[in-house]
């Protein structure tokens, strides 16, 4: 498959789920054996080659943004501001990326008054 | 868009990517060695080619043809990019848009002639590259005499202890002295430091000093000025290159013998005959096919030309309808064509061809005819170089975005003390190890953020660009096309300069706002932000 056609494909499905954003923060520790140089490629994969008694997790916050504009957002007490900061970051990152791709969308589908 | 202009749209630009026109905005590299591997053949091309010519590869068949990255040629561009000084250039051994642009300073003549421009951090007099920059501007300008014994190689020695490169720098500025190119503080004897490069690297300076020069300073400097022709004709598109002269064989004229017999003369003034042809109402008394003043008052009369952009090119219609009539001869038409199908198929294959094939093309078949021609090659010319490098430039963030839609889990290689995990819909996880105190700070989170960012500006120039290839590609090959459709795409580019703004605009700040700085394995780029 070509590079561009890929990117385009690609952008297309990111499309189809775009009503919600959500942005959650781990800390702790994650312990799974990794064989040779084949890594993960998401993070469902590492939690498998964890198992569950591997998985020491504290959930730190969690921000879930609706299209219509509800938000709904934790925050451990014990979160640092840096940590907090970094949520925030990712949560704007992701805001970005998502309308980025609208508007790439937009700019394309546009393109019907001269086809 | 319809369904049929969008398959054509990513067949088109895939196709340009596995012939090589293109840059690869997808290639999985294998290490960061080969980083330049995904960049279009012309580029590698160029690369090869400048590198050659400062005598940082050897100028062998191979090195001159070779279109791929080699362990000769990262090693090459290491050197180099150490010349440059450690603190201008990263020694990564990639030629991304930084190298590219010192390469293009030292290199080119026509772009960034003040040397204050080139933004060296260190004195341009403690970088090598800089010297064996002013060595190779000696040599293409014949201030050596000797052409093939002081032709820059790997391993010579280029300060000003070298006896020829010292000598040629001394007999430039002699020269330099008589063009009153020298200001009232200027050196006797020339050194390598910014005042004294000012002047060597200004080559429009030197161009239009010549158009006001007398013939003595022709008689002593015959080679030397011819060589300088040789340039500024080059530049303009005609059919001679920079360096020694070229000689072309011409059968003898008289009775016919057994053996053939043949003279050979200078290419230039082949050239300069061709240069008259074009530009009649400049020549005035000058010699047909020799180095004059002349010569190079028309010369300079074109450097001060106002910008070709005066031209209406909203009015593309009308434009195309002049030139049908010009070329109403159907084989004159047919050739036309021909010269714009293979111009079209391979635009994106280096800078300084697309400008001479345009300007050769089109002036070559019309422009005795009309001086719209000439206008119209140098408008095409302008816009199609400027266009290339933003391109260029754009594939290069695409490059970006793709590596941000292909890793769905960052960094690649694990364990690191922060992880993030994403999805194609933008959901995150981000992962902390207890022990980290500034996630923001480690080199994973800064990188993730760098792609993220190559990713944004990549759907903002993909659109942009998609946009104004469709509407290109739409004139060039639509149903209204006509017989010059291809004319009329690449006239109708200039329509499109808010995209390319935008775009160029979007590059400006990503160019601006981070830089790339050491090595992470695979795809990813690791960054500090500036």
């Amino acid at each position: 498959m070509g590079v561009f056609r890929d990117a385009f494909k690609t952008i297309g499905e990111a499309v189809t789920d775009m009503s919600s954003l959500d942005v959650v923060t781990y800390k702790g520790s994650i312990e799974a054996e990794l064989s040779g140089n084949k890594m993960p490629e998401n993070f469902q994969d590492v939690l498998n080659l964890a198992g569950t008694s591997e998985v020491k997790l504290k959930l730190l916050a969690s921000t879930q943004m609706k299209l219509d504009g509800d938000i709904l957002a934790y925050s451990d007490t014990a979160i640092t501001p840096e940590e907090a900061e970094a949520h925030r970051d990712l949560v704007e990152l992701g805001q970005e990326n998502r309308l980025a791709t609208i508007d790439f969308v937009h700019r394309v589908v546009g393109l019907d008054d001269i086809a | 868009m319809s369904e049929q202009l969008y398959t054509a749209l990513h067949t088109g630009l895939d196709e340009a990517v596995s012939r090589g026109y293109l840059p690869n905005p997808g290639v999985q590299l294998e290490s960061i060695d080969k980083r330049n591997d995904s960049d279009s053949r012309g580029y590698v091309w160029a690369l090869r080619t400048r590198l050659i010519d400062l005598g940082y590869l050897g100028d062998s068949k191979a090195n001159r043809s070779g279109t791929v990255t080699d362990k000769a040629f990262v090693r090459a561009v290491r050197h180099f990019q150490r010349d440059v000084g450690e603190d201008t250039l990263h020694q990564d051994g990639w030629v991304g848009p930084k190298t590219w642009r010192i390469l293009q300073c030292l290199i080119s003549f026509e772009e960034q002639q003040e040397p204050d421009s080139w933004n060296f951090n260190i004195p341009l007099s403690q970088s090598p590259a800089v010297a064996r920059a002013a060595y190779l501007r000696l040599w293409v300008m014949g201030f050596f005499g000797d052409w093939k014994s002081t032709k820059l190689k790997r391993g010579v020695d280029v300060t000003l202890d070298n006896q020829a490169f010292r000598a040629a720098f001394t007999r430039f500025w002699k020269f330099a002295q008589r063009l009153e190119l020298l200001d009232d503080e200027a050196p006797a004897t020339p050194q390598l430091n910014e005042s004294c490069l000012r002047v060597l690297f200004n080559h429009d300076s030197t161009v239009r000093a010549l158009a006001s020069s007398g013939k003595s300073l022709f008689q002593d400097y015959q080679e030397q000025i011819e060589a300088i022709a040789r340039i500024e004709l080059w530049l303009l598109g005609y059919d001679c290159v920079p360096g020694p002269p070229r000689m072309i064989k011409r059968r003898r004229h008289g009775p016919r013998k057994k053996r053939t017999k043949w003279r050979k003369i200078p290419r230039l003034n082949k050239v300069i005959g061709k240069f008259w042809d074009d530009f009649p109402s400049l020549k005035d008394n000058a010699p047909d096919d020799r180095i004059s003043s002349n010569l190079f008052s028309a010369l300079r009369g074109l450097l001060d030309e106002p910008a070709p952009a005066k031209m209406d090119v909203d009015d593309v219609d009308s434009v195309v309808l002049k030139l049908n009539e010009l070329v109403s001869d159907e084989d004159t038409r047919d050739s036309f064509i021909d010269s714009f199908e293979n111009l079209a198929s391979s635009i994106w294959d280096g800078v300084k061809r697309i400008a001479k094939m345009v300007w050769r093309v089109i002036s070559g078949l019309v422009s005795k005819v009309n001086n719209l021609a000439r206008n119209l090659a140098r408008f095409v010319a302008r816009e199609s170089r400027q266009y290339f490098h933003i391109v260029v430039r754009a594939v290069d963030v695409v490059q970006g975005g793709v590596d941000y839609l292909r890793n769905s889990i960052f960094p690649q290689r694990l364990p690191a003390p922060v992880v993030i995990a994403y999805g194609a819909d933008f959901d995150h996880q981000l992962f902390i190890e207890k022990a980290t105190a500034k996630p923001m700070e480690s080199a994973a989170y800064i990188t993730y953020r760098q792609l993220a960012f190559c990713y944004q500006a990549g759907c903002m120039v993909m659109g942009e660009l998609i946009g104004l290839l469709a509407r290109v590609v739409k004139l060039a090959s639509g149903p209204l096309a006509g017989p010059l459709g291809w004319l009329r795409a690449l006239l109708a580019l200039g329509r499109f300069r808010s995209s390319l703004k935008q775009v160029d605009g979007a590059l400006k700040m990503l160019e601006k706002n981070y830089k790339v700085s050491g090595n992470v394995s695979a795809a990813v780029m690791q960054i500090d932000v500036a």
